[in-house]
Protein backbone atom coordinates (compact mmCIF):
# COMPACT_ATOMS: atom_id res chain seq x y z
CA UNK A 1 0.00 0.00 0.00
CA UNK A 2 1.31 3.38 -0.92
CA UNK A 3 1.33 5.81 1.97
CA UNK A 4 0.81 9.52 1.61
CA UNK A 5 4.10 11.03 0.49
CA UNK A 6 6.14 13.50 2.48
CA UNK A 7 9.27 15.20 1.22
CA UNK A 8 11.85 17.42 2.83
CA UNK A 9 14.35 19.46 0.86
CA UNK A 10 17.94 19.83 1.95
CA UNK A 11 19.82 23.12 2.27
CA UNK A 12 21.45 22.32 -1.10
CA UNK A 13 18.10 22.49 -2.89
CA UNK A 14 17.61 25.93 -4.42
CA UNK A 15 14.58 26.87 -6.52
CA UNK A 16 16.20 25.53 -9.70
CA UNK A 17 16.94 22.13 -8.10
CA UNK A 18 13.39 21.83 -6.78
CA UNK A 19 12.04 22.71 -10.23
CA UNK A 20 14.24 20.05 -11.84
CA UNK A 21 13.09 17.43 -9.33
CA UNK A 22 9.50 18.29 -10.21
CA UNK A 23 10.36 18.11 -13.90
CA UNK A 24 11.87 14.67 -13.32
CA UNK A 25 8.64 13.34 -11.81
CA UNK A 26 6.64 15.01 -14.57
CA UNK A 27 8.80 13.19 -17.15
CA UNK A 28 7.79 9.72 -16.00
CA UNK A 29 6.76 7.86 -19.13
CA UNK A 30 8.94 9.99 -21.44
CA UNK A 31 12.46 8.50 -21.25
CA UNK A 32 14.15 11.21 -23.33
CA UNK A 33 12.81 13.98 -21.08
CA UNK A 34 13.56 11.92 -18.00
CA UNK A 35 17.16 11.43 -19.16
CA UNK A 36 17.50 15.18 -19.71
CA UNK A 37 16.11 15.96 -16.25
CA UNK A 38 18.56 13.50 -14.68
CA UNK A 39 21.44 15.10 -16.56
CA UNK A 40 20.33 18.52 -15.35
CA UNK A 41 20.12 17.30 -11.76
CA UNK A 42 23.65 15.94 -12.20
CA UNK A 43 24.89 19.34 -13.37
CA UNK A 44 23.28 21.03 -10.38
CA UNK A 45 24.68 18.51 -7.91
CA UNK A 46 28.09 18.65 -9.61
CA UNK A 47 28.23 22.42 -9.18
CA UNK A 48 27.73 22.04 -5.42
CA UNK A 49 30.33 19.28 -5.08
CA UNK A 50 32.80 20.97 -7.40
CA UNK A 51 32.59 24.19 -5.38
CA UNK A 52 33.56 22.32 -2.21
CA UNK A 53 36.67 20.74 -3.68
CA UNK A 54 39.88 22.76 -4.20
CA UNK A 55 40.71 22.99 -7.90
CA UNK A 56 44.06 21.21 -7.59
CA UNK A 57 42.35 18.01 -6.45
CA UNK A 58 41.81 15.11 -8.83
CA UNK A 59 38.26 13.72 -8.70
CA UNK A 60 37.02 10.21 -9.45
CA UNK A 61 33.33 10.19 -10.37
CA UNK A 62 31.85 6.75 -9.70
CA UNK A 63 28.47 5.66 -10.99
CA UNK A 64 26.37 2.69 -11.95
CA UNK A 65 26.04 1.83 -15.64
CA UNK A 66 22.44 3.09 -15.73
CA UNK A 67 23.40 6.49 -14.33
CA UNK A 68 26.59 6.92 -16.37
CA UNK A 69 25.20 8.79 -19.38
CA UNK A 70 22.68 10.87 -17.45
CA UNK A 71 23.17 11.79 -13.79
CA UNK A 72 26.92 11.06 -13.75
CA UNK A 73 27.40 12.75 -17.10
CA UNK A 74 25.87 15.92 -15.66
CA UNK A 75 27.97 15.75 -12.51
CA UNK A 76 31.14 15.28 -14.56
CA UNK A 77 30.26 18.17 -16.82
CA UNK A 78 30.15 20.50 -13.81
CA UNK A 79 33.05 19.05 -11.83
CA UNK A 80 35.49 18.96 -14.74
CA UNK A 81 35.19 22.73 -15.26
CA UNK A 82 37.58 23.19 -12.35
CA UNK A 83 39.03 19.74 -11.72
CA UNK A 84 40.85 16.95 -13.39
CA UNK A 85 38.13 14.29 -13.45
CA UNK A 86 38.24 10.56 -13.99
CA UNK A 87 35.35 8.12 -14.25
CA UNK A 88 34.45 4.70 -12.91
CA UNK A 89 31.33 2.78 -13.90
CA UNK A 90 30.03 -0.39 -12.32
CA UNK A 91 27.50 -2.92 -13.55
CA UNK A 92 25.96 -4.12 -10.27
CA UNK A 93 23.51 -6.98 -10.12
CA UNK A 94 21.24 -5.70 -7.37
CA UNK A 95 18.82 -8.17 -5.80
CA UNK A 96 17.42 -9.34 -2.49
CA UNK A 97 17.74 -12.78 -1.03
CA UNK A 98 16.82 -13.99 2.48
CA UNK A 99 15.78 -10.45 3.45
CA UNK A 100 19.21 -9.18 2.56
CA UNK A 101 20.15 -6.88 -0.29
CA UNK A 102 23.31 -7.52 -2.31
CA UNK A 103 24.71 -5.86 -5.43
CA UNK A 104 27.81 -7.71 -6.64
CA UNK A 105 29.79 -6.01 -9.39
CA UNK A 106 29.70 -7.96 -12.63
CA UNK A 107 31.52 -5.67 -15.08
CA UNK A 108 33.45 -2.46 -14.55
CA UNK A 109 35.05 0.52 -16.19
CA UNK A 110 37.77 2.26 -14.22
CA UNK A 111 39.68 4.98 -15.95
CA UNK A 112 43.43 4.33 -15.84
CA UNK A 113 45.13 6.51 -13.23
CA UNK A 114 42.19 6.31 -10.80
CA UNK A 115 44.54 5.29 -7.97
CA UNK A 116 45.89 8.85 -7.81
CA UNK A 117 42.46 10.44 -7.25
CA UNK A 118 42.22 12.76 -4.24
CA UNK A 119 38.43 12.80 -3.95
CA UNK A 120 35.80 10.20 -4.76
CA UNK A 121 32.33 11.27 -5.86
CA UNK A 122 29.84 8.40 -5.73
CA UNK A 123 26.77 9.07 -7.85
CA UNK A 124 23.41 7.32 -7.56
CA UNK A 125 20.02 8.36 -8.90
CA UNK A 126 18.41 7.43 -5.57
CA UNK A 127 19.82 6.07 -2.33
CA UNK A 128 17.41 3.84 -0.49
CA UNK A 129 18.96 0.67 0.94
CA UNK A 130 22.40 2.05 -0.02
CA UNK A 131 23.48 -1.46 -0.98
CA UNK A 132 24.86 -0.46 -4.39
CA UNK A 133 26.70 2.55 -2.98
CA UNK A 134 28.16 0.42 -0.21
CA UNK A 135 29.42 -2.20 -2.70
CA UNK A 136 30.99 0.35 -5.01
CA UNK A 137 32.74 2.11 -2.14
CA UNK A 138 34.08 -1.25 -0.98
CA UNK A 139 35.47 -1.94 -4.44
CA UNK A 140 37.54 1.24 -4.35
CA UNK A 141 38.36 1.82 -0.72
CA UNK A 142 41.48 -0.33 -0.57
CA UNK A 143 42.89 0.90 -3.90
CA UNK A 144 42.83 4.62 -3.30
CA UNK A 145 43.62 6.92 -0.44
CA UNK A 146 41.18 9.81 -0.56
CA UNK A 147 40.38 12.51 1.93
CA UNK A 148 36.66 12.64 1.21
CA UNK A 149 34.02 10.41 -0.29
CA UNK A 150 31.11 12.44 -1.61
CA UNK A 151 27.87 10.47 -1.76
CA UNK A 152 25.70 12.32 -4.24
CA UNK A 153 22.08 11.70 -5.17
CA UNK A 154 19.06 13.85 -6.09
CA UNK A 155 16.90 11.96 -3.56
CA UNK A 156 17.63 9.87 -0.49
CA UNK A 157 15.45 7.75 1.75
CA UNK A 158 15.24 9.33 5.20
CA UNK A 159 17.53 6.96 7.10
CA UNK A 160 19.86 6.04 4.24
CA UNK A 161 22.62 8.37 5.42
CA UNK A 162 22.78 6.90 8.93
CA UNK A 163 22.39 3.38 7.59
CA UNK A 164 25.30 3.75 5.19
CA UNK A 165 27.56 5.31 7.83
CA UNK A 166 26.74 2.55 10.32
CA UNK A 167 27.93 -0.08 7.83
CA UNK A 168 31.47 1.30 7.79
CA UNK A 169 34.06 1.67 10.53
CA UNK A 170 34.46 5.30 11.67
CA UNK A 171 37.77 5.88 9.87
CA UNK A 172 35.91 5.35 6.57
CA UNK A 173 32.47 6.72 7.51
CA UNK A 174 34.09 9.96 8.68
CA UNK A 175 35.13 10.61 5.08
CA UNK A 176 31.54 10.59 3.82
CA UNK A 177 29.95 13.85 2.77
CA UNK A 178 26.36 13.60 1.59
CA UNK A 179 25.08 15.94 -1.10
CA UNK A 180 21.39 15.57 -2.02
CA UNK A 181 18.35 17.69 -2.74
CA UNK A 182 15.46 15.84 -1.15
CA UNK A 183 14.70 13.29 1.53
CA UNK A 184 11.60 11.11 1.30
CA UNK A 185 10.18 9.19 4.22
CA UNK A 186 7.85 6.81 2.42
CA UNK A 187 8.44 3.58 0.60
CA UNK A 188 6.02 1.26 -1.16
CA UNK A 189 5.83 -2.37 -0.09
CA UNK A 190 7.99 -3.25 -3.08
CA UNK A 191 10.66 -0.87 -1.78
CA UNK A 192 10.28 2.12 -4.12
CA UNK A 193 10.78 5.45 -2.38
CA UNK A 194 7.79 7.78 -2.78
CA UNK A 195 7.80 10.17 -4.57
CA UNK A 196 11.53 9.44 -4.95
CA UNK A 197 12.53 9.63 -8.59
CA UNK A 198 9.16 8.41 -9.83
CA UNK A 199 9.75 4.65 -9.76
CA UNK A 200 12.38 2.18 -10.99
CA UNK A 201 15.14 4.14 -12.72
CA UNK A 202 15.85 1.52 -15.41
CA UNK A 203 12.44 1.68 -17.04
CA UNK A 204 12.19 5.43 -16.52
CA UNK A 205 15.44 5.92 -18.42
CA UNK A 206 14.15 3.67 -21.20
CA UNK A 207 16.04 0.49 -20.25
CA UNK A 208 14.45 -2.94 -19.99
CA UNK A 209 16.21 -3.97 -16.80
CA UNK A 210 19.45 -3.52 -14.87
CA UNK A 211 22.38 -3.01 -17.29
CA UNK A 212 24.18 -6.14 -16.04
CA UNK A 213 21.13 -8.16 -17.07
CA UNK A 214 20.74 -6.59 -20.51
CA UNK A 215 24.32 -5.92 -21.63
CA UNK A 216 23.68 -2.17 -21.79
CA UNK A 217 26.83 -0.24 -22.65
CA UNK A 218 26.91 3.48 -21.76
CA UNK A 219 28.27 5.92 -24.32
CA UNK A 220 30.62 7.26 -21.64
CA UNK A 221 32.37 3.89 -21.44
CA UNK A 222 32.41 3.45 -25.21
CA UNK A 223 34.15 6.79 -25.53
CA UNK A 224 36.62 6.44 -22.65
CA UNK A 225 37.57 2.84 -23.46
CA UNK A 226 37.88 3.76 -27.15
CA UNK A 227 35.68 0.92 -28.35
CA UNK B 1 14.44 -42.24 24.54
CA UNK B 2 14.68 -38.53 23.70
CA UNK B 3 17.32 -36.25 25.18
CA UNK B 4 15.13 -34.77 27.95
CA UNK B 5 14.14 -38.25 29.07
CA UNK B 6 17.76 -39.30 28.97
CA UNK B 7 18.84 -36.32 31.10
CA UNK B 8 15.95 -36.88 33.52
CA UNK B 9 16.83 -40.54 33.94
CA UNK B 10 20.59 -40.03 34.09
CA UNK B 11 21.03 -36.76 36.03
CA UNK B 12 17.68 -36.15 37.71
CA UNK B 13 14.47 -34.15 37.07
CA UNK B 14 15.95 -30.82 38.25
CA UNK B 15 18.70 -31.00 35.64
CA UNK B 16 16.15 -31.93 32.96
CA UNK B 17 14.02 -28.91 33.92
CA UNK B 18 17.06 -26.68 33.70
CA UNK B 19 17.84 -27.99 30.23
CA UNK B 20 14.32 -27.10 29.02
CA UNK B 21 14.64 -23.60 30.54
CA UNK B 22 17.90 -23.03 28.68
CA UNK B 23 16.20 -23.99 25.45
CA UNK B 24 13.42 -21.45 26.06
CA UNK B 25 15.95 -18.72 26.82
CA UNK B 26 17.84 -19.63 23.68
CA UNK B 27 14.72 -19.25 21.57
CA UNK B 28 14.02 -15.83 23.08
CA UNK B 29 17.49 -14.55 22.41
CA UNK B 30 17.53 -15.66 18.80
CA UNK B 31 16.53 -12.28 17.41
CA UNK B 32 19.36 -10.40 19.07
CA UNK B 33 22.02 -12.79 17.96
CA UNK B 34 24.12 -10.65 15.60
CA UNK B 35 27.25 -11.64 17.47
CA UNK B 36 26.42 -15.35 17.31
CA UNK B 37 25.37 -15.07 13.65
CA UNK B 38 28.59 -13.36 12.60
CA UNK B 39 30.60 -15.98 14.47
CA UNK B 40 28.63 -18.81 12.85
CA UNK B 41 29.33 -17.39 9.40
CA UNK B 42 33.01 -17.02 10.28
CA UNK B 43 33.12 -20.70 11.31
CA UNK B 44 31.25 -21.79 8.18
CA UNK B 45 33.76 -19.92 6.02
CA UNK B 46 36.74 -21.25 8.00
CA UNK B 47 35.60 -24.84 7.51
CA UNK B 48 34.98 -24.23 3.81
CA UNK B 49 38.40 -22.66 3.37
CA UNK B 50 40.39 -25.29 5.26
CA UNK B 51 38.57 -28.60 5.01
CA UNK B 52 38.11 -30.96 2.09
CA UNK B 53 34.97 -32.94 2.96
CA UNK B 54 32.37 -30.29 3.60
CA UNK B 55 29.62 -32.90 3.71
CA UNK B 56 31.14 -34.25 6.93
CA UNK B 57 30.72 -31.00 8.86
CA UNK B 58 27.33 -30.18 10.31
CA UNK B 59 26.33 -26.89 11.90
CA UNK B 60 23.28 -25.91 13.93
CA UNK B 61 22.10 -23.54 16.61
CA UNK B 62 19.80 -23.65 19.60
CA UNK B 63 19.72 -27.39 19.83
CA UNK B 64 18.40 -28.79 23.09
CA UNK B 65 21.66 -28.58 25.00
CA UNK B 66 23.42 -27.06 28.00
CA UNK B 67 25.83 -25.32 25.63
CA UNK B 68 23.46 -24.28 22.91
CA UNK B 69 24.45 -21.19 20.92
CA UNK B 70 26.27 -23.07 18.19
CA UNK B 71 27.09 -26.70 17.56
CA UNK B 72 29.54 -27.97 14.96
CA UNK B 73 29.91 -31.68 14.32
CA UNK B 74 32.80 -33.20 12.42
CA UNK B 75 31.14 -36.51 11.63
CA UNK B 76 34.26 -38.04 10.09
CA UNK B 77 36.01 -37.81 13.46
CA UNK B 78 32.93 -37.94 15.71
CA UNK B 79 34.00 -34.59 17.07
CA UNK B 80 31.35 -32.29 18.54
CA UNK B 81 32.11 -28.67 19.40
CA UNK B 82 29.60 -26.51 21.25
CA UNK B 83 29.77 -22.78 21.80
CA UNK B 84 28.15 -20.55 24.39
CA UNK B 85 28.46 -16.96 23.20
CA UNK B 86 28.58 -13.96 25.54
CA UNK B 87 28.75 -10.62 23.84
CA UNK B 88 29.58 -8.60 26.91
CA UNK B 89 32.45 -6.65 28.40
CA UNK B 90 30.92 -7.17 31.85
CA UNK B 91 30.57 -10.05 34.24
CA UNK B 92 28.00 -11.76 32.01
CA UNK B 93 30.94 -13.11 29.99
CA UNK B 94 32.76 -14.53 33.02
CA UNK B 95 33.48 -18.16 33.60
CA UNK B 96 31.18 -19.02 36.52
CA UNK B 97 30.20 -22.05 38.52
CA UNK B 98 26.99 -22.22 36.54
CA UNK B 99 28.81 -22.21 33.20
CA UNK B 100 31.18 -24.82 34.54
CA UNK B 101 28.31 -27.06 35.56
CA UNK B 102 26.64 -26.65 32.16
CA UNK B 103 29.88 -27.42 30.34
CA UNK B 104 30.45 -30.52 32.48
CA UNK B 105 26.93 -31.77 31.78
CA UNK B 106 27.23 -31.06 28.07
CA UNK B 107 30.50 -32.98 27.90
CA UNK B 108 28.82 -35.96 29.52
CA UNK B 109 25.83 -35.75 27.17
CA UNK B 110 28.11 -35.57 24.13
CA UNK B 111 30.00 -38.59 25.29
CA UNK B 112 27.19 -40.71 26.74
CA UNK B 113 24.19 -39.76 24.59
CA UNK B 114 25.70 -38.62 21.30
CA UNK B 115 28.61 -41.09 21.55
CA UNK B 116 31.09 -38.47 20.39
CA UNK B 117 34.66 -39.68 20.49
CA UNK B 118 35.69 -36.15 21.38
CA UNK B 119 33.73 -33.10 22.44
CA UNK B 120 34.69 -29.55 23.17
CA UNK B 121 32.79 -26.79 25.01
CA UNK B 122 33.79 -23.24 24.26
CA UNK B 123 32.81 -20.04 26.06
CA UNK B 124 32.98 -17.45 23.29
CA UNK B 125 33.42 -13.88 24.47
CA UNK B 126 33.76 -10.50 22.77
CA UNK B 127 36.38 -9.17 25.19
CA UNK B 128 39.90 -10.47 24.64
CA UNK B 129 40.98 -9.88 28.26
CA UNK B 130 37.92 -11.74 29.56
CA UNK B 131 38.77 -14.71 27.34
CA UNK B 132 42.24 -14.87 28.90
CA UNK B 133 40.89 -14.48 32.45
CA UNK B 134 38.28 -17.15 31.79
CA UNK B 135 40.91 -19.47 30.43
CA UNK B 136 42.83 -19.22 33.70
CA UNK B 137 39.67 -19.92 35.73
CA UNK B 138 38.88 -23.18 33.95
CA UNK B 139 39.92 -26.08 36.22
CA UNK B 140 42.89 -28.01 34.91
CA UNK B 141 40.88 -31.21 34.73
CA UNK B 142 38.43 -29.56 32.28
CA UNK B 143 40.90 -27.78 30.03
CA UNK B 144 41.16 -30.64 27.59
CA UNK B 145 37.47 -30.28 26.77
CA UNK B 146 36.60 -26.71 27.74
CA UNK B 147 38.06 -23.34 26.87
CA UNK B 148 37.22 -19.69 26.42
CA UNK B 149 37.86 -18.00 23.09
CA UNK B 150 37.74 -14.44 21.85
CA UNK B 151 35.75 -13.34 18.82
CA UNK B 152 35.26 -9.60 18.24
CA UNK B 153 31.81 -8.04 18.19
CA UNK B 154 31.24 -5.68 15.28
CA UNK B 155 27.99 -4.08 14.26
CA UNK B 156 28.60 -4.52 10.55
CA UNK B 157 30.07 -7.20 8.33
CA UNK B 158 32.45 -4.69 6.74
CA UNK B 159 33.99 -3.78 10.10
CA UNK B 160 34.32 -7.45 11.01
CA UNK B 161 35.92 -8.44 7.70
CA UNK B 162 38.33 -5.51 7.84
CA UNK B 163 39.40 -6.32 11.38
CA UNK B 164 39.35 -10.12 11.43
CA UNK B 165 42.29 -11.19 9.30
CA UNK B 166 41.48 -14.92 9.43
CA UNK B 167 37.90 -14.36 8.32
CA UNK B 168 39.07 -12.13 5.47
CA UNK B 169 41.54 -14.77 4.30
CA UNK B 170 38.95 -17.53 4.54
CA UNK B 171 36.48 -15.50 2.49
CA UNK B 172 39.17 -14.72 -0.07
CA UNK B 173 39.89 -18.41 -0.39
CA UNK B 174 36.21 -19.30 -0.78
CA UNK B 175 35.67 -16.50 -3.33
CA UNK B 176 39.05 -16.74 -5.11
CA UNK B 177 39.08 -12.97 -4.81
CA UNK B 178 40.81 -10.39 -2.66
CA UNK B 179 38.23 -7.75 -3.53
CA UNK B 180 36.51 -6.39 -0.43
CA UNK B 181 33.20 -5.86 -2.25
CA UNK B 182 33.12 -9.49 -3.41
CA UNK B 183 33.97 -11.04 -0.03
CA UNK B 184 31.48 -8.77 1.73
CA UNK B 185 28.70 -9.79 -0.66
CA UNK B 186 29.64 -13.45 -0.13
CA UNK B 187 29.51 -12.95 3.64
CA UNK B 188 26.04 -11.38 3.39
CA UNK B 189 24.74 -14.23 1.26
CA UNK B 190 25.97 -16.88 3.72
CA UNK B 191 24.64 -14.83 6.64
CA UNK B 192 21.21 -14.71 5.01
CA UNK B 193 21.19 -18.49 4.59
CA UNK B 194 22.28 -19.04 8.17
CA UNK B 195 19.66 -16.68 9.56
CA UNK B 196 16.90 -18.22 7.48
CA UNK B 197 17.41 -21.69 8.93
CA UNK B 198 19.63 -22.86 11.79
CA UNK B 199 18.57 -26.47 11.89
CA UNK B 200 21.38 -28.99 11.50
CA UNK B 201 22.82 -29.11 7.99
CA UNK B 202 26.18 -29.70 6.43
CA UNK B 203 28.58 -27.00 5.32
CA UNK B 204 28.26 -28.46 1.84
CA UNK B 205 24.51 -27.83 1.95
CA UNK B 206 25.05 -24.26 3.16
CA UNK B 207 27.34 -23.49 0.23
CA UNK B 208 25.16 -25.30 -2.28
CA UNK B 209 22.44 -22.84 -1.28
CA UNK B 210 24.90 -19.93 -1.24
CA UNK B 211 26.01 -20.66 -4.81
CA UNK B 212 22.37 -20.87 -5.86
CA UNK B 213 21.61 -17.52 -4.20
CA UNK B 214 24.70 -15.83 -5.60
CA UNK B 215 24.27 -14.09 -8.96
CA UNK B 216 26.94 -14.29 -10.25
CA UNK B 217 28.47 -17.20 -8.37
CA UNK B 218 30.88 -15.61 -5.88
CA UNK B 219 31.93 -18.94 -4.41
CA UNK B 220 34.05 -20.36 -7.21
CA UNK B 221 36.92 -21.05 -4.82
CA UNK B 222 34.91 -24.04 -3.61
CA UNK B 223 34.91 -25.71 -7.00
CA UNK B 224 38.63 -26.36 -6.54
CA UNK B 225 39.02 -26.69 -10.26
CA UNK B 226 41.98 -25.72 -12.39
CA UNK B 227 41.22 -22.64 -14.43
CA UNK B 228 42.69 -22.25 -17.89
CA UNK B 229 41.67 -19.52 -20.29
CA UNK B 230 39.60 -21.24 -23.01
CA UNK B 231 41.09 -21.36 -26.46
CA UNK B 232 38.15 -19.63 -28.14
CA UNK B 233 38.65 -16.61 -25.88
CA UNK B 234 42.41 -16.39 -26.41
CA UNK B 235 41.90 -16.69 -30.17
CA UNK B 236 39.14 -14.09 -30.40
CA UNK B 237 40.96 -11.59 -28.16
CA UNK B 238 44.03 -11.90 -30.38
CA UNK B 239 42.01 -10.40 -33.25
CA UNK B 240 41.96 -7.03 -31.43
CA UNK B 241 44.66 -4.78 -29.99
CA UNK B 242 45.11 -4.00 -26.31
CA UNK B 243 42.98 -6.75 -24.78
CA UNK B 244 44.02 -8.41 -21.57
CA UNK B 245 42.55 -11.57 -19.98
CA UNK B 246 42.80 -12.18 -16.25
CA UNK B 247 41.30 -14.65 -13.83
CA UNK B 248 39.31 -12.84 -11.15
CA UNK B 249 37.04 -14.51 -8.64
CA UNK B 250 37.11 -17.68 -10.72
CA UNK B 251 35.74 -15.77 -13.72
CA UNK B 252 37.57 -14.46 -16.75
CA UNK B 253 37.96 -10.71 -16.87
CA UNK B 254 38.51 -9.42 -20.38
CA UNK B 255 39.80 -5.84 -20.26
CA UNK B 256 40.69 -2.97 -22.50
CA UNK B 257 41.57 0.59 -21.44
CA UNK B 258 40.04 0.09 -18.00
CA UNK B 259 36.83 -1.55 -19.24
CA UNK B 260 36.56 -5.06 -17.83
CA UNK B 261 33.87 -7.60 -18.67
CA UNK B 262 33.70 -10.76 -16.61
CA UNK B 263 32.36 -14.01 -17.92
CA UNK B 264 31.70 -17.34 -16.29
CA UNK B 265 34.37 -20.04 -16.61
CA UNK B 266 32.02 -22.43 -18.36
CA UNK B 267 30.88 -20.07 -21.13
CA UNK B 268 31.11 -21.80 -24.51
CA UNK B 269 29.79 -19.67 -27.38
CA UNK B 270 28.92 -20.94 -30.84
CA UNK B 271 31.73 -20.52 -33.33
CA UNK B 272 29.45 -19.06 -35.98
CA UNK B 273 28.38 -16.32 -33.54
CA UNK B 274 32.03 -15.57 -32.77
CA UNK B 275 32.90 -15.44 -36.45
CA UNK B 276 30.35 -12.71 -37.07
CA UNK B 277 31.95 -10.40 -34.49
CA UNK B 278 34.25 -7.93 -36.17
CA UNK B 279 34.43 -4.82 -33.96
CA UNK B 280 35.58 -4.21 -30.42
CA UNK B 281 32.17 -2.93 -29.41
CA UNK B 282 30.45 -6.00 -30.80
CA UNK B 283 32.94 -8.21 -29.01
CA UNK B 284 32.49 -6.58 -25.60
CA UNK B 285 28.72 -6.50 -25.98
CA UNK B 286 28.83 -10.20 -26.81
CA UNK B 287 31.03 -10.95 -23.77
CA UNK B 288 28.58 -9.09 -21.52
CA UNK B 289 25.74 -11.18 -22.91
CA UNK B 290 27.51 -14.38 -21.82
CA UNK B 291 27.09 -13.37 -18.15
CA UNK B 292 23.38 -12.68 -18.33
CA UNK B 293 22.12 -16.27 -17.75
CA UNK B 294 24.10 -16.40 -14.48
CA UNK B 295 22.34 -13.27 -13.24
CA UNK B 296 18.74 -14.03 -14.00
CA UNK B 297 18.33 -17.79 -13.49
Amino acid sequence: MMKKSSRKYSDFANAAAIATLEKLIASVGSPTEYQAAMRELGKQLGKIVGAEIPSDRKCLVVSTAEDADYLANGVMESVQHEHETLAAVFWNNHYSVNNSSVAPIVHQYIQPGFESADEVIIIKSIISTSCVVRTNILFLIESINVSRIYVVAPVMYFNAQEALCSEFPPHIANKFRFVFFAVDEDRTESGNVVPGIGGQVYQLLGMDDQPARTGYLPDLVKRLAAL
Amino acid sequence: MDLVEFVDASYGPEVAKKLKRIRTGGDNNQKGGLYEDFFAVARICAIAAHEEQLDQFEISSQELAFVDDLCIRDNSQKLKTNYQAKNSFGSAADWTDEIEERFRLQSRIDEEYFKSSRSCQILLVSCEATAQTNQRKIPACLREHCRSEFFPYKESSISLILEHRDLRQDLESVCLSRQLDAVDSAFKIVLGIWRADQHPRTIQEVFAQARKNSKPDLFLGLTRQEFAVPEWLVKKCAEFDGIDIQLRGGRYMVSRNGYGVSLPPNAVPHQDVLDKISTLEEFFRFLMSLSIPDLIN
